[in-house]
């Protein structure tokens, strides 16, 4: 009787701890709850000819205060697609406070478009960042786990990469994004390096971590962050 | 006198260290003219092959010649070298004597040393200590032209990159004319001569674009507005600012600009591309000088100049503004950046390759 009530309880603590693992895996990096500060440059990945809404709150139920405009191409080097830069200073449910929007007119090659310049509210599924980081870590921290990585020595600041990021969330200098997928037959995808942890809770080649060192300047590399 | 002083890099640093051809001519005027003693045999002197003579000059032809004669028992005629490298034009002397130089084995860079070939020995000295024109040259014949330049590669490169050209790998040679990051509004100059080199057989293919490796100062927080009006710095005026990048040299709170520092740079291409083409970054942090007191100018009075650190590996090749336009913009805030209008032509010469070195020099002005 006893040795039977052993072995049930430990079945029992098998099965939770397996499930525990399981829901563990599943669930994706995510953002801190709540509103967070943090303050980094991004670009708006808005193809709509449109343009993108910028709201007075985090979500689709606050009004529209203004517009930024799509990426567009440019005049200055054939087949480059340059994208309205923009502040970020706070992020919550996927949303991004932004300010100071400004076209790239060294990149366009081009006049710079009207747009808002204020202050307000974008989703981050339209929003990029570059990084100069060698790694993506599971946590806003240089002591977190790194979860994506590419060759030593070399960062992660590609045109690829960044083609295919959306911002999901922010906190200080680090910025939380999501990739993919690379498009097929990329040759990117085979030079990175992928954890099991940053595809965790995705849809297939979809895969997120925290960056840091982001470098707001399109047209070339930073130094200073 | 005060030694000159030899540190990387400066306006002040002095673009020749010896007088070569003045002091040249004079001594050969002692040495060589006197005439033999009566009685004593005649020597026949080492004098250049006839065929060496046809024009226009093969560079390396007159490096392995003199190297032969040099190792050889007989003296030399000085004169008769020094009035073949002056059938080419004045400012490519400089580069004959430097296809000469990187070809002189042991032996005979002994024999340069004895007191009948002083004339030679400080032609030669002055190629090996001082630095190469940066200026447009108009060579006779691209092979002139590749082996002036595959020369002051081999001279400033590293034994690793030295071995790779010498394999036949594709190598690039930058020569570096100073300017201030001031210049043209603060978007940098395309003053800089990249060349592409790629050594076949005793022979090679050099290719010349133009490139700016330094940063401008629209990248500069000097440049940027200050919260009651105006500039952070007064100096910074005419600059059409941008955007701030750089890091703080000397702990004064303002970020300052960086250069690459001379030296050789093993690059390998970005995977993904960077700026709409294909690009290249090192794989080794790399070492810049700061103009930490933003002069503009990047010399040894900046305070605490040399960053080891902090621009890690962000000195990239990358393309920049076109230059077929009144004001171009380099998009350089220090790294190495090569006219759009010219990037494909650049892709096309470097090929391919898993990877390649890249040496970058102070050039003389």
């Amino acid at each position: 009787m006893r040795k039977s009530f052993h072995r049930l309880a430990a079945a029992i603590i098998a099965s939770v701890w397996a499930v525990a693992a399981a829901g563990a895996q599943e669930r994706p990096i995510e953002p801190p709850p709540g509103e967070t500060a943090c303050a980094i440059g991004a670009f708006v990945t808005e193809t709509d000819p449109a343009g993108l809404n910028v709201r007075s709150g985090p979500g689709t139920s606050f009004g529209v205060v203004g517009r930024l405009p799509p990426v567009t191409l440019s005049k200055e080097i054939d087949g480059l697609s340059v994208m309205v830069e923009v502040e970020i200073t706070a992020s919550a449910k996927g949303w991004f406070r932004i300010r100071n929007a400004r076209d790239n007119a060294q990149l366009t090659g081009a006049t710079e478009r009207a747009m808002y310049g204020g202050r307000g509210w974008v989703s981050g599924q339209k929003l990029t960042v570059k990084t100069q980081s060698p790694a993506g870590r599971a946590q806003p921290s240089e002591k977190a786990a790194i979860v994506l990585g590419t060759e030593a020595g070399l960062t992660l600041d590609n045109d690829a990469l960044r083609a295919v990021g959306r911002l999901i969330g922010c906190q200080g200098k680090w910025a939380l994004v999501e990739f993919g997928p690379l498009p097929a037959g990329d040759a990117l995808g085979q030079r990175l390096d992928i954890a099991p942890a940053a595809q965790s809770g995705l849809p297939q080649g979809r895969f997120r971590a925290w960056l840091n060192q982001i470098c707001a300047i399109q047209e070339t590399s930073c130094s200073g962050f | 006198m005060p030694w000159p002083d030899l540190t990387i890099g400066g306006r002040d640093q002095p673009s020749w260290i010896i007088k070569p051809r003045a002091d040249a001519r004079a001594h050969l005027a002692v040495v060589s003219d006197q005439p033999a003693a009566t009685g004593q045999p005649v020597v026949k002197q080492q004098r250049p092959p006839p065929w060496l003579a046809r024009q226009p000059l093969d560079f390396a032809a007159f490096g392995r010649q003199l190297n032969t004669a040099l190792c050889g028992h007989a003296p030399i005629d000085a004169k008769a070298w020094l009035e073949l490298t002056e059938t080419v034009p004045w400012p490519l002397q400089d580069y004959v004597w430097r296809a000469a130089e990187i070809r002189l084995g042991k032996a005979a860079k002994a024999a340069l040393r004895r007191r009948d070939n002083r004339a030679l020995y400080e032609q030669i000295e002055a190629v090996r200590l001082c630095r190469p024109d940066g200026d447009k040259l108009y060579f006779q014949t691209p092979k002139q032209q590749f082996d002036a330049y595959a020369a002051v590669f081999r001279r400033f490169a590293s034994p690793m990159a030295r071995t790779y050209f010498m394999g036949g790998m594709v190598s690039l040679l930058s020569l570096r004319n100073e300017s201030s990051t001031l210049a043209h509004h603060g978007e940098g100059s395309y003053d800089d001569r990249l060349v592409v080199l790629r050594r076949i057989g005793s022979t090679g293919i050099s290719t010349i674009f133009p490139i700016c490796t330094e940063p401008g100062a629209q990248y500069s927080q000097r440049a940027a507005s200050k919260p009651g009006g105006g500039r952070q710095d007064q100096r910074y005026g005419g600059v059409h600012f941008n955007k701030i990048d750089g890091e703080d040299g000397n702990k004064d709170k303002i970020k300052d600009l960086g250069r690459l520092i001379e030296g050789t740079y093993h690059y390998y291409e970005k995977p993904g591309g960077h700026v709409g083409a294909r690009a290249f970054q090192t794989k080794i942090t790399q070492v810049v000088e700061r103009d930490t007191d933003g002069d503009g100018r990047f010399t040894t009075a900046d305070p605490s100049r040399i960053d080891p650190k902090k621009a890690g590996t962000s000195m990239y090749i990358h393309q920049g503004g076109k230059d077929s336009v009144l004001e171009p913009d380099t998009w350089s805030a220090g790294c190495q950046t090569i006219p759009t209008n010219r990037y494909k032509t650049f892709l096309a010469t470097v090929g391919k390759p898993a990877s390649l070195f890249y040496v970058l020099v102070n050039a003389a002005r």
